[in-house]
């Protein structure tokens, strides 16, 4: 057992800017203000370990007012009632008459003046870090300017499908597969601070480089505001250790704190933000990245860091040695969270058919088929998290449409093991017909279509209308053992009734749940 | 130099069989066709047996003017039943247009979304689509349009190809 309680204060800093050693050309750096990722028009650079940026975000980002006198090749910035004089290739700067040396000095570069980002930022009093998990600085204006309300999430957040709401003492909170980013350049935000399931943000699958909507989805645009009603009533927690006991990560705060999480590859790592929250006093005084190696089969180190100030969310980093499964736990009671890690087995996609521009069919009771579907895929989302071993990849977490293509896809690209794709069946010719169908394509899927009927029908408890073959584009052009289900018809007034409600869908999704795990033989 | 006049005779021949056959006379086109002009035919059409299991033949009748409206008739007729113990499977849809030419043939749908089947519901719809067109020798191939537009499905479950091909 390995604590990292009592190194908090003095682990290892990797102060911001420092890490820019490393980097290389052609290496990009990615700037934030607020959230927001800025888009200067020549990129920034690197100069002795100093991030460079361009003027313009100076003057167009910070608001600052930039002044050029071409004679002396100087530059003048000007904010409330700072002014900040620099020179081109002078490694001094005059801010409101008193001299200060650069660590870098000014200098042109097509064209574009390149300033030194941290000393200009911070005095125009705005703060400044480095995430070196995505070679990202963030500035971060002050309190009074910050305007919370537009800060838009940028992906991704991990948000659950489904919402958790308050739940009881002890739940799951979630638990995920890997790598839905996007490579090195997902910022997250802190997200929301309430647990509720986020909506909206497209889910469009293949975005990621492996494919895990699902985990990316549902992002929390417009759920950005640090502080809602009724919410701790803002009170800030810290973070007052992480350890690992019995080979899970215990995060400890003195707060009730609803994490959000995801994962990132290349290199393969498991991000929690904890939202208001902070890190002890006594290690605040200059932002950074402390970290910490681990002995553990599935991880190399934690490493964490006030992401941001306001709202502040500390950001919790395990770096990974692959691909892995995780479980989050919280213990509201004793303040802690606690993070299991897994080896990924088996990777499931789960389909909620239709979506967005297709509704599918429409219910007796003028309900649509496609939210039937997303509403028991969900539930199977959700359960499946407390199988670690399995990750399971949603072809749509919201009212969004994938093609049946990008559904193929999706499933085929990420190598996926099971596809289960989700329906509510309708022939209104004949509203008397009731029942269950199971379809697949081939022999290598005509097991598990057996199976999972099986389990489905007995939950269920429709009239048993067989496994059936079909020619569905996601079951034939899919590389793994595929079913289509047809849980119940929406047609038929008994089945509707039943397919609407919320016990028969958590009875058929664990049945699927069941089906699934006897298939892999997961105990 | 009797042989090209031979040749000529007989094309006159054939093309005076030709106009008399009545084979998409290009007069008898369009909505201005009136009934005596119409003529009548028995085709097969497709429906869902009562438990959607499979599809069953009927053999209809429809009256066209021309190719384009013996095409449209003939999936028209998908969408009523000729009796009660069949269930039809094309109510859910709109025949905006069609249209051919050399044997391939373009049908504009849309779909109403009350109409929308599930998978087997859809799965016949097309084989039955399919069988009723290709039961026409002359068609070389159908494309199903939705909205104008190719569609990668009509409901969601089964993709067109674009075109349908015989044997494919």
């Amino acid at each position: 057992m390995r604590t990292i309680r009592t190194l908090l204060p003095f682990l290892l800093l990797l102060v911001v800017f420092l890490a820019p050693g490393i980097a290389q050309a052609g290496d990009d750096i990615q700037l934030f203000l607020d959230g927001k990722k800025l888009t200067p028009e020549v990129p920034p650079r690197i100069v002795n370990d100093i991030t460079m940026v361009p003027v313009r975000i100076v003057a167009e980002n910070m608001g600052a007012k930039v002044g050029w006198l071409e004679s002396q090749r100087k530059v003048t910035v000007e904010k409330d009632e700072t002014k900040i004089e620099l020179q081109i290739d002078n490694p001094n700067a005059v801010v409101n008459g008193i001299a200060h040396s650069l660590e870098a000095a000014p200098f042109i570069e097509n064209g574009n003046t390149m300033l030194p980002a941290r000393f200009v930022a911070e005095q125009l009093g705005i703060a400044v870090l480095w995430d070196d998990l995505t070679r990202s600085v963030m500035f971060f204006k002050p309190v009074r300017e910050a305007n919370a309300g537009d800060t838009p999430v940028d992906k991704p957040s991990s948000k659950q499908p489904d919402g958790t709401g308050s739940g009881p003492q002890t739940k799951p909170i979630g638990n995920g597969g890997q790598t839905g980013g996007t490579g090195g350049g997902s910022q997250a935000k802190p997200s929301g601070t309430d647990g509720k399931a986020g909506d909206g943000g497209s889910t469009r699958p293949g975005s990621g480089d492996s494919g895990q909507p699902g985990k990316n989805a549902g992002g929390d645009n417009g759920t950005a505001s640090p502080q809602k009603p009724g919410d701790n009533t803002g009170r800030t927690a810290t973070l007052l250790g992480v350890e690992i006991r019995e080979g899970k990560f215990v995060i400890q705060t003195d707060g009730d704190i609803d994490p959000s999480h995801f994962t990132l590859s290349n290199p393969n790592r498991l991000v929690i933000d904890l939202p208001n929250t902070a890190l002890p006093k006594s290690a605040d005084e200059k932002p950074g990245v402390r970290e910490m190696a681990v002995d553990h089969p599935l991880a190399h180190k934690i490493r964490y860091a006030q992401h941001s100030l306001d709202p502040a969310v500390v950001r919790i980093v395990i770096d990974l040695k692959g691909k892995v499964g995780y479980s989050l736990v919280k213990n509201a009671k004793k303040k802690e969270l606690t993070v299991t890690l897994s080896e990924i087995k088996y990777k499931i996609v789960i389909d909620a058919g239709h979506g967005g521009s297709d509704p599918g069919a429409s219910s007796i009771s003028n309900k649509q088929e496609k939210d039937f579907t997303l509403a028991v895929a969900n539930k199977l989302y959700k359960l499946l998290q407390e199988t670690p071993s399995v990750q399971t990849i949603m072809t749509r977490t919201d009212d969004s449409y994938p093609t049946l293509q990008d559904r193929v896809d999706l499933a085929n690209n990420a190598k996926a093991d099971l596809f289960i794709s989700i329906h509510g069946n309708k022939f209104e010719q004949n509203p008397a017909i009731s029942g269950t169908e199971t379809y697949y394509y081939d022999e290598k899927s005509l097991e598990f279509a057996r199976l999972v009927h099986r389990y489905v029908v007995e939950a269920a408890g429709l009239p048993d209308r067989n496994v059936r073959q079909a020619n569905f584009k996601v079951l034939r052009d899919t590389t793994m053992p595929a079913v289509l289900l047809e849980i119940g018809y929406l047609s038929n007034e008994r089945d509707e009734k039943l397919m609407l409600s919320e016990s028969f869908q958590n009875k058929v999704a664990a049945s699927i749940v069941d089906a699934i795990k006897a298939y892999f033989q997961i105990t | 130099m009797s042989k090209p006049k031979i040749g000529w005779i007989v094309l006159a021949a054939l093309l005076f069989a030709f106009v008399l056959a009545g084979c998409g006379g290009p007069k008898q086109n369009g909505a201005g066709g009136t009934d005596a002009a119409k003529q009548e035919m028995t085709v097969k059409a497709y429906y869902a047996d009562e438990s959607l299991d499979k599809l069953n033949e009927r053999e209809i009748s429809i009256r066209f003017a021309s190719d384009d409206e013996k095409y449209r008739a003939a999936l028209t007729a998908l969408a009523t039943a000729p009796d009660a113990r069949l269930k039809p499977l094309a109510a859910g849809l709109d025949i905006r247009s069609v249209k051919s030419e050399n044997g391939n043939v373009v049908i504009d749908l849309s779909v109403k979304d009350e109409g929308r089947l599930g998978s087997p519901g859809e799965m016949l719809l097309i084989e039955a689509i399919r069988k009723t067109m290709f039961q026409f020798p002359e068609v070389k191939t159908f494309d199903l349009l939705v909205d104008g537009k190719p569609a990668e499905s009509l409901m969601g479950h089964v993709d067109l190809q674009h075109p349908f091909k015989r044997d494919s």
